[in-house]
């Protein structure tokens, strides 16, 4: 008897957790930005010296120049995170990454930044978000991480990042396909591995 | 024992009148917009074989072609699948992926990879269920690599 009420119970418990459980998640992503191209070189070169790279905009406007600073510290702060193999504190900065590109003032953009910012934006924001939600799972957020540092290499290329950023690569990364990340200092802390392989890793690159 | 008996009635018929109750609420409009020129299909060259697998393992979730089955009509059942299907719609949506930048086509072909590969997707729940979700190792590798050269025909730099 008191099993079936217990039974019931459960079942009533279930229907609520289950009504309860709405989504606020949007269906509709953003439109047109397909078949855009990209005059950003790749970020990897095959020549193993530090090449020095300058931000290709000469004019950024200053709200825009303190968002893409604000995504650059997030970024850093995932960065250093995953290199402490602290995937909460990862997913801290995917969140507080994912909230200033929501609310990026893109109307401050000239034609060419908005090019190069759409390219990247929708992309970056999903990493930002995957971050966010998977604290507990470090080898995810490694994954979507590798995608996240090539798009943040490619704004800080465009816009810069208002100090100067290395970048370095890891050969043994993703199944030793290798993956690059980006750093504001040059001493290699890897975050794809974490203690397992801290300093594995060449410094590439040098954005100013 | 009969004030025992009394309570179970009393519990069953509330349980009853709350399952008829949740019927109520709203169920979320399904595969509302039919696959259109933003479908992967209608972009890219997708041979029948990958198409086969993506429809039998893939497109429950991740399409606007949802396959119900008869429980995804009862409340809280259709709740549950729906938040589910939604999540997995907004994550990737087959027929809508024409719709998404360049680069993030790319990154999700990228991510597809990965899921295969690390056995994540189809979700085990879902397999439990729907066995022909399943996938072979012969079938994940034809995925993968489909997936790998329609990426390296992309026109994209990283």
């Amino acid at each position: 008897m008191k099993k079936i009420i217990f039974g019931a119970m459960v079942v009533v418990a279930f229907a609520f957790a289950a009504c309860n459980s709405k989504s606020d998640r949007t269906a509709k992503q953003d439109h047109n930005m397909e078949n855009m191209e990209s005059s950003i070189p790749h970020a990897i070169g095959d020549d193993s010296s530090l090449t020095e790279i300058k931000a290709s905009f000469i004019h950024v406007d200053p709200k825009v120049a303190s968002s893409i600073k604000q995504i650059v510290n997030h970024y850093i702060h995932i960065k250093t995170a995953l290199s402490n193999d602290d995937g909460k504190e990862a997913a801290n900065g995917g969140k507080a990454m994912a909230a200033v590109i929501a609310q990026f003032g893109k109307s401050a953009l000239t034609a060419e930044q908005a090019t190069l910012y759409n390219q990247n934006e929708e992309d970056l924001k999903e990493h930002a978000e995957h971050i966010g939600e998977n604290e507990g799972n470090i080898d995810h957020q490694r994954e979507h991480f590798i995608m996240m540092s090539e798009d943040v290499t490619a704004l800080v290329k465009g816009f810069g990042a208002g100090r100067p950023i290395y970048n370095a690569h890891c050969p043994m990364a993703k199944n030793n396909e290798g993956a690059m990340w980006l750093s504001e200092a040059r001493e290699i802390k890897n975050p794809y591995f974490g203690s397992k392989m801290l300093t594995c890793g060449v410094v590439k690159e040098i954005i100013n | 024992m009969a004030k025992q008996k009394k309570t179970l009635t009393t519990t069953l018929i509330v349980l009853l009148l709350f399952v008829i109750a949740v019927q109520f609420i709203p169920k979320a409009e399904r595969n509302d917009s039919a696959r259109g020129a933003k479908a992967i299909t209608k972009q890219y060259d997708v041979p029948e074989k990958v198409q086969s697998i993506l429809q039998k393992a893939c497109f429950d979730c991740h399409s606007n072609r949802t396959e119900y089955p008869w429980y995804s009509n009862i409340q809280p059942f259709a709740k549950f699948m729906e938040g589910h299907i939604l999540r997995g719609k907004d994550e990737l949506n087959f027929d809508e992926f024409g719709s998404y930048a360049i680069k993030k086509q790319y990154n999700k072909l990228r991510s597809l990879e990965n899921q295969l590969e690390n056995e994540a997707m189809p979700l085990r729940s879902y397999t439990l269920i729907h066995h022909n979700a399943r996938l072979s190792n012969e079938e994940i590798s034809l995925l993968t690599n489909w997936s790998k050269a329609l990426r390296n025909k992309m026109d994209i730099k990283l």
